[in-house]
């Protein structure tokens, strides 16, 4: 039933989906963000809410919208 | 005991194993199930996580630890150790009049609808000036705005040790309506004082 453009199922044999690579790309975006924020979670120094909030926040919303993004251009 | 902070830890842990998954395998999102774990590992744990860590760095910023982790601000953390009780904020943060580890948001909010969101705002001034601007020196420091006896009467307004001052009585109405300031001359007249701080005795605390 994978046909190409199908969720998880790669045009060729052997080669990544575009759907698989916008999910590793979101996944790494969201993935950094949450890194980023669970370091400085605990920061007690106005950098810290700084760091939280101008990269932390911005690479979670990035990865969150390249994965919607990713259902949407999902061909049925 | 699980505190909230342990919680928070475990949400943010427990999103990074599940985008390592799929990281690793993001074929997984072929099958429904996948879907599922993407939406929840991509989409909701982030954005709850996220809403989480903001909510506690707003929390964190009403602590008098934050306030003061500034330097320009040492000698206002400085002047709450002052043991003069003439020293309003020093006698209010030594008696727990305000609770000692939120001094500063205690005093220095707003008391009104969305006071918390003003006062935030304002931080974020102090933020700007602090990283983008140049600090004043400690002495020259204000507020934007007068005092607002507002601010006071949250707590003392209806407090025996305000209504029944034979002073309050007499100008009640002009300090109710803030005609009267309460730190005005004369009255509680002695706030942080920063410039005058190397003169003064410090309390050294409790043993």
């Amino acid at each position: 039933m994978n046909g190409p453009g199908t969720p998880g199922s790669p045009s060729t044999p052997g080669a990544p989906s575009s759907i698989d690579r916008r999910v590793r790309i979101a996944a790494a975006l969201v993935g950094a963000g949450l890194l980023v924020e669970i370091m400085v979670l605990r920061g007690e120094h106005p950098s810290a809410f700084l760091i939280f909030v101008l990269a932390g926040i911005p690479l979670v919303a990035a990865g969150v919208l390249v994965f919607l993004y990713s259902l949407v251009s999902a061909k049925d | 005991m699980i505190t909230p902070e342990t919680l928070t830890i475990l949400a943010f842990l427990s999103n990074l194993v599940l985008i390592v998954l799929l990281l690793a395998r993001p074929s997984l999102t072929a099958t429904r199930e996948g879907k599922i774990l993407a939406f929840v590992a991509l989409f909701l744990f982030p954005v709850l996580c996220s809403a989480i860590g903001f909510s506690a760095h707003m929390e964190r910023s009403k602590t008098t630890t934050f306030c003061l982790s500034c330097h320009v601000m040492e000698p206002f953390g400085k002047s709450l150790d002052v043991d003069d009780k003439q020293y309003i904020p020093a006698a209010h943060f030594q008696n727990h009049r305000v609770p000692a580890d939120e001094a500063c948001y205690t005093c220095h909010t707003d008391y009104v609808l969305y006071g918390g969101i003003r006062a935030k705002w304002r931080g974020m001034r102090h933020v700007y000036v602090q990283y983008l601007g140049t600090p004043p020196a400690p002495a020259d420091i204000h507020l934007y705005t007068p005092y607002n006896n507002r601010e006071c009467l949250h707590c003392h307004l209806g407090a025996r040790s305000f209504e029944e001052s034979a002073t309050h009585t007499a100008i009640r109405g002009e300090v109710i309506s803030n005609q009267v300031s309460c730190i005005s001359s004369g009255c509680h007249d002695t706030v942080h004082n920063v410039a005058n701080l190397t003169n003064v005795k410090f309390w050294k605390g409790t043993p």
